[in-house]
């Protein structure tokens, strides 16, 4: 260990030239900070400019696009949610990521129970099988699946999003889910298993309660997904009582037409839920969508 | 086997069973409302190769890759590294706000960005005659010239910042001891990140171009939200055009071969990539 006993030495020298290079360093990180926060600025400023564009009239838009809401109102809010389907919306989107993300963690978490703890023929295959669809991109699967659903009477209803979406998550959920549960030591189940406890029993009453975390993670992650999602929703629902907001949106911008402020105002209160959500569980949400990425 | 059913089940029928579904439709003329299914066998291969537009939007497709390969992903590693290394101040709400666009609805940020570009009120007119440039101003998506480029600014706008924050807990993985190294050799930031973390990375590289190609190739929702793949075409990609020949022109048959068009030209650029990419030698630390 050679190399940290020299690391210990140079130290102080290093500290002694940073000193004397003090103003040149002085400037450059002003300037690293200041592009850097310009860059947020720019990352940021259009959700805050539609927010105080929804808080403004009309003509004081088109007098001075770049103001500040110098008489904020809420009447465009008060407008947009009495006299649109906006509410509709909101709740179907909802009921569509509510019901998607339980059945996307039912399902992937006792198929990762099964693929990391239980034997049976084709274990390997069936899970290659699974991670290979993880790669199917929704656009192949789009028209037949709405010849399908449409078989199923299932188009214009939620259950026709709740299924594909449920079925796309799966894959990469039962991945992730797999990789916790094959660290919990084999030990523990076996000792459940000989106190005579039923597979069933081991994964509800053991196996759950220890995979907390990455269902937590997978639960926020996958609401936003759902919530977000556009191109199923756009080809699977076609009346205003099913619409989800993704789609309903663009039916809002239609509606209220040159009315800007008002749009303006239907976007804040479709953006103000996630942005809150993603503040307090930022670490969740950040970790199921970089998890593909990183673990590669 | 009882706790993998319903997965099983759910997978097949809902993912497996219509992708092999789009195959065989891609043999049929066929318009999907009851009509008549005719069996053409590779006439809408035929008719792909000789539609002038399917070519455009291979086009356009491309360069939404190359911008996001050239541009998004170098950028990207270059602010992390930044955020890593440099005196920042609050460097956790850096992370915070530069992935907010990702999570957003890209109805909201399609909108948004329309508005952004919007002729009467547009901000970015109104920013150009602020600093003087009021010439410059116009309707940004109007235009076929302008159209792409306008679509291509608010894309970055949305996904830069995934690419951003996965490299910066790629960034956080380095031993520190290989930064106190470099710091004892003088080597500053440019060389940093260009000769010893960006060669350290080359597998997240991998897999993050690999996803810039992917996303790049499946483009819909942003084009189709702010342009409709409009004026003329000029914003076409290979999805909006599926789009569009399914559920506008009911022509389901040819809608589902430019589907496996998609499919073809993603897997194929996709290994071509990882095999130029992984096959350098990596560097182990």
């Amino acid at each position: 260990m050679d190399k940290s006993a020299n690391l210990a030495i140079d130290r102080p020298n290093l500290a002694g030239k940073m000193q004397v290079r003090q103003p040149s360093r002085l400037v450059s990180s002003l300037l690293v900070n200041l592009f850097l926060f310009s860059l947020l600025l720019f990352a940021i400023y259009p959700l805050v400019w539609q927010t105080f564009t929804s808080l403004r009239t009309n003509p004081e838009l088109f007098a001075d696009p770049w103001g500040l809401p110098t008489k904020p109102t809420l009447d465009n809010y008060v407008k947009v949610w009495l006299t649109s389907p906006l509410p509709t919306y909101f709740f179907n989107s909802l009921v569509v990521s509510l019901a998607s993300v339980v059945l996307i963690l039912a399902f992937s978490s006792m198929a990762a129970y099964g693929f990391a703890k239980l034997s049976f023929l084709g274990n390997a295959t069936l899970l290659l099988f699974l991670l290979s669809l993880y790669f199917v991109p929704p656009h192949i699967a789009l028209i037949p699946l709405f010849v399908l659903l449409k078989a199923l009477k299932m188009i214009d209803t939620h259950w026709a999003l709740i299924f594909p979406y449920t079925a796309f998550a799966i894959p990469f959920s039962t991945i992730l889910i797999r990789s916790f549960i094959a660290s919990i030591p084999k030990e523990l189940i076996d000792a459940a298993l000989i106190d005579g406890c039923s597979k069933t029993r081991v994964f509800f009453a053991l196996i759950l309660p220890l995979i907390k975390p990455i269902l937590a993670v997978n639960f926020i992650f996958q609401f936003v997904n759902c919530w977000n999602e556009y191109l199923f929703a756009l080809v699977f629902l076609h009346s205003r009582q099913a619409k989800t907001l993704p789609v309903g949106l663009l039916d809002l911008v239609a509606e209220f037409h040159t009315d800007w402020v008002a749009m303006a105002a239907g976007l804040t209160m479709a953006t103000v839920p996630v942005v809150i959500i993603y503040v307090i569980f930022h670490e969740q949400i950040i970790t199921g969508m970089t998890a593909g990425a990183i673990k590669g | 086997m009882f706790f993998i059913l319903p997965a099983l089940a759910v997978t097949v029928g809902f993912i497996a069973y219509p992708a092999v579904m789009s195959a065989y439709y891609s043999f049929f003329d066929w318009d999907g409302l009851g009509g008549s299914r005719e069996f053409v066998g590779l006439g809408n291969w035929a008719r792909i190769l000789s539609d002038p537009v399917i070519w455009e939007s291979i086009a356009h497709n491309l360069v939404f890759i190359l911008v996001a390969v050239f541009v998004q992903v170098p950028f990207a590693f270059a602010i992390a590294l930044v955020l890593t290394r440099a005196k920042v101040f609050g460097r956790s709400i850096y992370r915070l706000a530069y992935f907010l666009p990702v999570i957003l609805s890209v109805s909201v940020v399609g909108i948004l960005w329309t508005w952004v570009y919007n002729p009467q009120f547009g901000l970015l007119n109104e920013f150009l005659k602020f600093i003087g440039l009021g010439s410059l101003a116009r309707p940004w998506l109007g235009s076929s010239l302008t159209a792409l480029p306008a679509v291509i600014l608010a894309t970055c706008w949305q996904v830069t910042g995934f690419y951003i924050v996965v490299f910066l807990s790629a960034l956080a993985g380095i031993p520190e001891d290989i930064y106190d190294a470099a710091a004892m050799d003088g080597v500053n930031l440019w060389q940093l990140g260009a000769h010893i973390t960006g060669p350290m990375l080359r597998e997240v590289f991998a897999v993050l171009v690999a996803i810039a190609i992917i996303s790049s190739l499946k483009r819909f929702d942003l084009v189709y939200v702010m342009t409709q793949g409009g004026p003329v075409h000029s914003t076409e990609v290979l999805a909006t055009y599926l789009f569009k020949n399914a559920f506008l022109a009911y022509e389901l048959g040819y809608a589902s071969t430019i589907s496996f068009l998609l499919f073809l030209l993603t897997v194929s650029l996709v290994v071509f990539q990882l095999r130029s990419m992984r096959s350098v030698e990596t560097v182990e630390y």
